[in-house]
């Protein structure tokens, strides 16, 4: 049997990608188009424990303009306090403080940056996440639409968070944002970008990168919250280079989406530099989740933390990698991980893999690891005080979840975090 | 500077003598369906083993090499020696057996030990066991300890019945050589009830250049027996390598425990791959007690498959790696049925450039109610030339069951040496009783005579001297 032709024929793809960056500049149109092929050419990923090949992730279409769509009420009320606002790709939304622009901050919409601020754009794009390293991140590379753009001067301090949303309607099949942050010397700031899609009659498929460049003593909360519709397809690729003395805290909160693919890399290459990562994810129904933390150690003197919990529910399926990689010459560097599963079905499945790659001896790295149920005590307690069933298990998945939520230190993601948490209790 | 002071792998090998070419019989070297076919010929074997073995090289040469691991790109299966026979006749006493021989197991003090504290002996030489011995009182219980070929020809019932069935050819690739090339190795059968309080050890010693030692081991615990089995493995130096590729299967049957130990220390240019596993049914207890010290690369992972109810499994493991060695070694613990339990304790040390990989996976399966696994690695890195990984992988398909991980990669702690210099003992003396207290967990579990040769090893090699 002839295997069934693609969504989208590469004489599509390649005709998308001249017409819609016609008049980008010229260096940006030959890495979209040196990219294009790439995606072309590359076969899918493999991930040794999330097969691919049988979710055809070849029949959603990409190289597509999706129609108008009215905006559901959650996206209007974020028009109160985003800074931008992305729908299906299209900004619809951007709010600079004054205050910001007059300390020389830039924030734009990555399409506004291509024509405002072209040097910065060209000097960083595709220099922290390697956009040939699989077929969907060549995918994001060639063809993403918009995300936002950020350079924080030196020593600058952000008042207040930088929240961004990135929308999917119902009837968009593919959505690719990219962003890119640059926070120079001394410079902090606090940013959340926010992942929502509207459940469609057919599949949609995300490919999302943001890349973050921390110059030296730099500091940068970044926090993300993936809540994509259950028809949603999303794979995404975060890295962040830190300077001497900078730090970049993660806070990462994957809910939604029916397959879920992300990795994210926090490369230390200047003494001094450290990561502190948090990742919390919930799976229910048949939710595919599979996430890879690296903390890449180049430098002497670094530290990273690596922290994820995980409730599965359900017939969902997880894979939780933690990599902590140690070269040569890193010496006096500190890296820790620690993973908690919580499982709440028999039917549901998790594995973890809390890997440590070290090549230097005077270093110390450690894991811990565990899994395990909802304790019977726990509950026997709660319902012996008069709590139903469900109400003592959404207390214990409160209570495990807990550290790592609460020390989320942004308000409004750390509010976000807790009632997708709830949502999917409920579910 | 660390490399000054600590010496923990010598680059000496004191096993590394080696006695001429004394074999009877030496087979070319490579691999085709006419080796496999004249060793079973030689060995006047059953139709049914030159079948397996013949479909076992089938899928051999299907297998693609492992990609993963250590780097096998040197290993020329064309170079390989797949059969020697060492000798006309297995000795029942110590005198039948050639004095060349004999004077190696006398220098590697095998007979000694055997007066001393063991049940029986097994002492394999190439690929054939040039001796063998029971003491007599063991074998009037009805345990059966001897080598697979006389198994084969001896006991064909029970063999047939368990052969190849923990580690079917088809496993992996190396699994697959064994089956098609095997030779020499253990059976061991304890009858339902039996004790044998005292440890059964069997003894491999590699002689030849490019030879591929491929014993085969395969013990049997009935119903509420015990048992315990030691192993040691030694070979001389050459410039060009040697394969040793052991597959070993033990059934433990309710209520039975069983204990397998083994210090392994090839010459440093042994690629030691091997697939050990244990199936263990109810109330059933298989335990592991792994040291590797020698080879060049080793890639093992002794498993054990937890399937009746209230089985319990354990590995405790040491690794040390050298100059130019790869240990990468794990454990496997497989849950699969109710109230099961595992331990994993893994102990590395790297040093002089040597890589330590701990490689292991714990599985529960749906239905592995309340079952728990417990597993802790620790890693030494002696100086800046050395490496480690630690690749643990868990998968949980049920939810009443509690797994724990905790790993450590460090270096020998600056505040230990200087509390234990400053009450006079030199940073040399410090580091080794750092790492005695370090590896302590695992030779606290040899029988007392291991664990005092293995003391000697770790401290002979740390001083780097020549034994």
């Amino acid at each position: 049997m002839a295997p069934m032709a693609n969504a989208t024929s590469t004489d599509q793809v390649r005709k998308f990608a001249a017409e819609q960056f016609a008049d980008e500049p010229n260096w940006l149109r030959a890495r979209r188009n040196r990219l294009v092929e790439v995606y072309l050419a590359a076969p899918l990923p493999v991930r040794q424990r999330t097969p691919l090949k049988s979710r055809k992730l070849d029949q959603i279409p990409i190289a597509t303009v999706p129609g108008a769509s009215d905006l559901p009420n959650d996206v209007q009320n974020l028009y109160q306090v985003a800074n931008l606002i992305t729908v299906n790709g299209q900004t619809m939304h951007i709010h600079v403080p004054p205050a910001w622009r007059d300390q020389g901050v830039i924030l734009l919409s990555m399409k506004q940056a291509v024509n405002v601020a072209p040097q910065l754009l060209e000097e960083y794009l595709g220099t922290v996440v390697n956009d040939d390293v699989d077929k969907f991140q060549a995918l994001n590379g060639a063809l993403w639409q918009n995300g936002i753009f950020l350079y924080v001067p030196a020593r600058v301090t952000l008042d207040h968070p930088i929240t961004v949303a990135h929308f999917g309607s119902s009837n968009v099949s593919n959505v690719l944002p990219r962003s890119l942050l640059v926070l120079d010397q001394e410079a902090r700031a606090t940013i959340i970008e926010q992942y929502l899609s509207e459940p469609g009659p057919e599949r949609s498929l995300w490919a999302i990168a943001t890349e973050i460049v921390l110059k030296d003593g730099a500091q940068l909360q970044y926090g993300a919250m993936q809540q994509l519709a259950a028809t949603a397809e999303s794979f995404v690729r975060r890295g962040a280079q830190v300077g001497r003395d900078a730090h970049i805290y993660w806070n990462l909160g994957e809910f939604g989406s029916s397959l879920s693919i992300a990795e994210h890399t926090s490369l230390l290459e200047a003494p001094g530099g450290q990561s502190d990562s948090t990742t919390v994810f919930f799976g229910s129904g048949t939710q595919h989740q599979d996430y890879v933390s690296v903390a890449k150690h180049v430098a002497p003197h670094t530290t990273s933390r690596m922290v994820a919990r995980g409730v599965m529910k359900d017939d969902s399926r997880s894979v939780f990698t933690g990599v902590t990689e140690i070269k040569k010459g890193a010496v006096g560097t500190d890296g820790r991980q620690k993973e908690k599963i919580l499982m709440l079905s028999d039917t549901a499945r998790a594995d973890a893999i809390p890997s440590l790659l070290i090549e230097e001896s005077d270093v110390f790295a450690a894991h811990a690891a565990s899994a395990g149920p909802v304790d019977a005590a726990a509950i026997f307690y709660l319902m012996s005080r008069g709590l139903s069933e469900a109400e003592a298990i959404r207390m214990v998945v409160h209570g495990f979840l807990a550290t790592a939520i609460d020390a989320i230190p942004v308000d409004v993601l750390r509010q976000n975090v807790w009632n997708a948490v709830e949502r999917k209790i409920a579910e | 500077m660390a490399t000054d002071r600590q010496s923990l792998v010598s680059e000496e090998y004191q096993y590394g003598f080696n006695d001429g070419d004394i074999g009877v019989l030496k087979f070319n070297r490579g691999l085709s369906r006419g080796t496999v076919e004249e060793i079973s010929r030689i060995k006047k074997e059953p139709k049914w083993m030159l079948d397996f073995r013949l479909h076992a090289l089938d899928v051999f040469f299907k297998k693609p090499m492992p990609r993963w691991g250590g780097n096998l790109d040197t290993l020329n299966f064309d170079d390989i020696i797949y059969y020697v026979k060492p000798s006309e006749n297995q000795g029942r006493t110590w005198d039948e057996v050639p004095q060349a021989i004999k004077d190696t197991f006398e220098r590697l003090g095998i007979p000694e030990a055997e007066r001393k504290f063991l049940a029986g002996v097994s002492a394999q030489y190439e690929s054939e066991v040039v001796y063998h011995s029971i003491r007599k009182d063991l074998q009037e219980k009805g345990i059966i300890f001897t080598d697979t070929d006389s198994a084969l020809r001896d006991y064909p019932e029970i063999l047939r019945e368990y052969f190849g069935t923990i580690i079917p050819p088809e496993d992996n690739k190396f699994a697959a050589l064994n089956s098609a090339v095997w030779s020499g190795g253990s059976f061991v059968y304890i009858p339902k009830g039996v004790h044998c309080d005292v440890p059964l050890q069997a003894y491999f010693r590699i002689n030849s250049q490019n030879m591929g030692q491929f014993e085969r081991t395969l013990i049997i615990a009935e119903e509420g027996s015990f048992g315990h089995y030691v192993e040691g493995c030694t070979a001389p130096i050459y410039s060009s390598e040697s394969l040793h590729s052991a597959v070993v299967e033990i059934i433990v049957k309710d209520d039975a425990r069983m204990r397998y130990t083994t210090v392994q220390n090839w010459a440093p240019n042994v690629y030691n791959l091997v697939t050990k596993r244990a199936v263990a049914y109810k109330n059933a207890t298989m335990e592991w007690v792994d040291g590797n010290i020698g080879s060049k690369l080793t890639m093992k992972y002794p498993s054990v498959y937890l399937l009746g109810e209230g089985a319990r499994g354990m590995v405790l493991s040491i690794a040390v790696a050298g100059k130019a060695q790869h240990q990468d070694t794990g454990a496997k613990m497989i849950h699969a049925a109710r109230n099961t339990t595992s331990t994993i304790v893994s102990k590395s040390i790297s040093q002089h450039g040597g890589k330590t990989t701990y490689r292991g996976l714990v599985h529960f399966a749906q239905g592995a109610d309340n079952s728990k696994s417990n597993v802790k690695c620790d890693t030494l890195i002696m100086d800046d030339l050395s490496t480690s990984d630690t690749i643990p992988y868990s998968e949980v398909a049920d939810s009443n069951v509690e797994m724990e991980h905790e790993a450590t990669v460090t270096k020998v702690s600056e505040e230990q040496l200087f509390y234990l210099t400053s009450r006079g003992l030199s940073e040399e003396e410090a580091t080794r009783l750092i790492v005695m207290g370090f590896i302590e967990p695992f030779t606290r579990e040899l029988p007392m005579e291991f664990a005092v040769e293995m003391n000697r090893l770790i401290k002979f090699e740390m001083e780097g001297a020549i034994g």
